[in-house]
């Protein structure tokens, strides 16, 4: 073919995906991003607070290491939620009603701790049956919340993302409505339950916080070992790899799924048990803020290693408490400065992310070859003569 | 011909797609009011030289003229502003829309008065098609109508068809020929993608034939026969340095008999189907892709549910789960197209790979990570696998490799019937041999063998005996000693069914595990097939 009158459409951007860049490269790329994202957000906090950096950094590590156990404990439930999401999300089921599923969880053993509370004395052992009631009722809630998107999808094919959002909506309309009931039409909500007799509530040695720390550390580790090195958590990563091979090799799609799903659920049902029994003592729509989002976001940063979303978890904590205190401080009245610097830095994450899996070629030598973004401006007539040249 | 202007005019198209060679130095022509077929067998490189015609790809080398000017077909819409409209193998439509809908989209302008139009097309070329009906609601053959008026409407002067009939009944056939008779009476040139020899006589007037990516030859349908049409398509015999073993065969290993498995769109894939297996024998199966042999492989190993009887050293294995078929030695590896999907997990090591099949069989809740390592290794280096480690995805190995894993992991197994469906798709001569000689080794050692293949020149050297399918019924079982290539083919395209010749003779075994009383009991108890 006559290669002058070949058209060839370049674009301005040629990705690659890249195999070679040594780890310490890639690290390095995610350091300086974060460090980046940082300098930028303390600028935006300059700006908006009219204040010193150095009494803002102050008010910022101040903020966010005040109180350690409460820092640990943000950090914990984050990482929790988030070990929620990872069986399923190995199996590239996109469950993103983990919101949903602790709240089920706690609202459950909101009830029960609400009408067994002449039940339950403020302690000894009737207290502890109160406990596990609450404790099987929560998870038995949230398992079948994860677990009816799971059989739709298994036997019907519907999609788990939109069915397991919509199940959040749900949840929340039941909180809602459970708390019109409970206080009895008077208020919006009935507050702290049992805050009199603190029947149902459980109290931690050490630290208020220790016993939900703990729990979701070893939480973390039991997921860890349970998709690394057990049968079924193998028999999840295949079925999320290739679902015809899992079919070719004779395995029970349908089983692992609605099993992953089950383990999902009774995770959302423990913290939803934790924010009822420890934290909280109340609960309303908004409980779970974002967290079962922010839990994808963190799983898909840490690549789904356990100990990096520990870590992310962390720094996510410590942001978030420390901007508040920026906040208060400064007397900001709302919280959005935080949003926007957690924000700017997952943004940056991401695309560090993305320079690291890509290498970008800008393509601009090819000026005397037509380029499609510059077809759009060309005039009519200018199109005509290039049509001519063609033929 | 010499009176008719040449509407199309192909000169040494070449294409490759990642070294390997689709399309070498094509030339082709097409003139005007005739109907031009396509032959060759399956990787001849016809659906890709089309697909330059219709802009999806662009060739590497060579000139398209249309009508007599040089043409320059970057995208679909340049073929069609060049006249010519593709009917792909898998319809372009939108299943919600209605036929009318999908006729019009896209179309730039005026759509007014476009239902009577295409009412009108319909009434010209005789398509029966309610342009109301939506596409999801349409039989598979209304849906291929619906693609036909499309590219009518868009006033296409070459239709391209691929592999038209490949989805139609016999009846949905003639009534498309009919069509395309009607096209033809209206000047229009057809081309038509096909490896059926019938068709080819039936309905074209002239025939191309393309064998490995390379131009053979043209001819007049009038002046040729199916053989010699056979002759061309599968070429002459390729010398090739394969070894059939001479291994005195066992008992029948695995007996099936009357066969029915259906595709998963619940039409018929195998039909009535009886053979068997011996240790120590390679049957080898042919037959154009797509024409029941994915679905009989999943009804052997349990995957897909059958009616018929299917015995295993004469113990009907019906109803077993595809776990317990494992089991007791019957071992399945199908490479599909794309090598990966079926039977490896692309973005696990090696060593995971390996476990795919064995990690159930360690007591206790974990996964033996430790031996299949061990395994791995030795694995690589029995077979020679390319691998920076034996934790690296296989999606990262080549072909070569990633098929040496599979079949390597199914012989670990130690099975005593292999199943193999293409295991050396995409291969190269040397990764090739690799199989074959390893296939061989489990020959030796009385293993039962069904080879699956595309190749006829291997399964001719390699197999014992071949068993021809099409359209999911068995033309017939013949030992490649007592055969050529020209009646495989012939077989293969449905011109000789020796099943019809000689009734009864195909696919029963004589020293039968099981008695023919007992194959009737089987068979009553075929009633309610297995969920």
């Amino acid at each position: 073919m006559n290669k002058e009158n070949k058209k060839v459409h370049t674009p301005l951007f040629t990705t690659f995906k890249r195999f070679d860049m040594p780890k310490w490269q890639g690290i390095l790329i995610r350091v300086g991003a974060i460090a980046i994202s940082i300098i930028i957000s303390l600028i935006i906090a300059m700006i908006v607070c009219q204040g010193k950096p150095i009494d803002i950094a102050k008010f910022f590590f101040e903020g966010a290491t005040i109180r350690p156990w409460k820092l640990f404990l943000d950090a914990a439930i984050l990482l929790g939620f988030g070990m929620a999401i990872l069986p399923a999300f190995k199996m590239r089921y996109w469950n993103m009603g983990a919101n949903g599923q602790v709240l089920v969880g706690s609202l459950v053993s909101i009830i029960i701790m609400f009408y067994l509370k002449d039940f339950g004395m403020k302690s000894g052992f009737n207290n502890f049956l109160l406990l596990v009631f609450m404790f099987a009722g929560s998870l038995l809630a949230s398992i079948i919340w994860a677990v009816i998107p799971a059989i739709f999808k298994t036997f019907f094919g519907t999609n788990e993302t939109l069915f397991t959002l919509m199940m959040n909506y749900i949840a929340s309309a039941l909180v809602a409505y459970v708390n019109y009931v409970l206080a009895k039409g008077a208020k919006e909500s009935p507050g702290v339950i049992n805050m009199d007799t603190q029947t149902g509530w459980l109290h931690s040695p050490i630290n208020e916080y220790f016993i939900p720390i703990v729990v979701i550390i070893l939480v973390a580790v039991f997921i860890h070992i349970y998709m690394t090195k057990t049968k079924h958590g193998y028999e999840a990563i295949v079925l999320g790899d290739s679902i015809n091979t899992a079919r070719y090799v004779g395995m029970n799609t349908k089983k692992i799924m609605i099993r992953t799903l089950i383990l999902s659920g009774a995770i959302c049902g423990i913290i939803g048990f934790l924010f009822t029994s420890v934290i909280n003592h109340s609960i309303n729509t908004t409980t779970c803020g974002s967290l079962g989002f922010t839990a994808v976001l963190i799983a898909w940063l840490s690549n789904f290693n356990p100990l990096i979303m520990a870590l992310v978890s962390f720094a996510l904590a410590f942001l978030t408490l420390g901007t508040s205190k920026i906040t208060a401080s400064y007397q900001l009245g709302s919280n959005n400065l935080s949003s926007v610097i957690i924000g700017l830095i997952f943004f940056s994450i991401l695309i560090s992310e993305f320079f690291i899996r890509y290498k970008v070629k800008i393509n601009i030598k090819r000026k005397e070859k037509e380029e499609p973004q510059k077809v759009e401006k060309v005039e009519p007539q200018e199109i005509e003569t290039v049509k001519e040249e063609v033929k | 011909m010499e009176e008719k202007r040449i509407v199309i005019e192909l000169k040494n198209i070449s294409k490759s797609f990642k070294g390997i060679q689709a399309n070498k130095n094509i030339n082709l022509k097409l003139y005007e009011g005739e109907i031009l077929s396509i032959l060759g067998e399956n990787g001849s490189g016809k659906t890709t030289l089309m697909n330059m015609l219709s802009g999806i790809y662009q060739p590497e080398e060579g000139e398209i003229f249309i009508n007599g000017e040089l043409a320059n077909i970057h995208s679909p819409k340049d073929s069609f502003d060049y006249g010519i409209g593709m009917v792909h193998q898998h319809f372009k439509l939108v299943d919600v829309f209605s036929a009318y809908e999908n006729i019009v989209l896209g179309i730039k302008g005026n759509i007014r008065n476009a239902y009577g139009e295409i009412q009108n097309i319909c009434d010209k070329y005789g398509f029966e098609l309610d342009l109301k009906k939506r596409i999801h609601e349409m039989s598979v053959s209304e849906k291929q109508t619906v693609e036909i008026v499309k590219v009518l409407y868009r006033n296409a002067k070459i239709l391209i068809l691929d592999e038209p009939t490949a989805v139609l009944t016999p009846q949905e056939i003639d009534k498309l020929f009919n069509v395309m008779r009607k096209m033809r009476e209206d000047n229009k040139s057809i081309i038509i993608i096909t490896h059926k020899l019938n068709e080819v006589m039936a309905i074209s007037d002239r025939v191309s034939i393309l064998r490995k990516g390379e131009y053979i030859t043209s001819l007049n349908t009038k002046d040729t026969n199916p053989k010699e049409l056979t002759e061309y398509m599968v070429g002459k015999k390729v010398d090739l340095k394969l070894e059939r073993l001479r291994i005195q065969a066992t008992a029948p290993t695995l007996e099936i008999r009357g066969l029915h498995v259906l595709k998963d769109d619940k039409t018929v894939a195998i039909d009535d189907l009886d053979f068997y297996l011996r240790g120590g024998q390679i049957l080898g199966v042919a037959g154009i892709a797509g024409c029941g042999q994915k679905e009989m492989c999943e009804a052997i190993v349990g995957l897909r549910n059958y009616e018929g009887s299917i015995t295993h050293f004469g113990k009907s294995i019906k109803g077993y789960s595809p776990e317990k078929i494992k089991e007791i030695g019957i071992s399945m590896s199908f490479i599909p197209e794309d090598r990966l999907g079926l039977g490896l997990a692309p973005n696990l090591s090696i060593t995971d790979n390996l476990l795919l099949k064995t990690y159930r069989q360690n007591k206790g809740p974990f996964v033996d990570r430790k031996s299949a390592r061990d395994y791995a290794n030795d694995l690589i280096e029995r077979y020679g696998v390319v691998t920076p480690s034996t934790e690296t995805p296989v999606k990262n190995l080549s072909g070569g490799n990633i098929q040496k894993i599979l079949v390597g992991r199914e012989i670990g197994l130690k099975p005593n019937v292999i199943i193999t469906a293409y295991p050396v798709r995409g291969l190269d001569i040397n990764s090739s041999y690799m199989i074959y000689d390893i296939l061989n080794e489990e020959k030796a050692k009385n293993t039962a063998i069904l080879f699956i293949g595309e190749d006829l020149d291997v399964l001719m050297t390699f197999c014992d005996k071949i068993m021809v399918l099409c359209h999911g019924k068995n033309m017939g079982i013949v030992h490649t000693k007592n055969t050529n290539k020209e009646e495989i083919g012939l077989m293969m395209t449905g011109a000789k069914n020796l099943t019809e010749e000689k009734p009864g003779k195909f696919g029963i075994a004589e020293d039968s595990n099981l008695s023919s009383k007992e194959w009737e009991e089987l068979k009553k108890e075929d009633v309610t097939p297995n969920e």
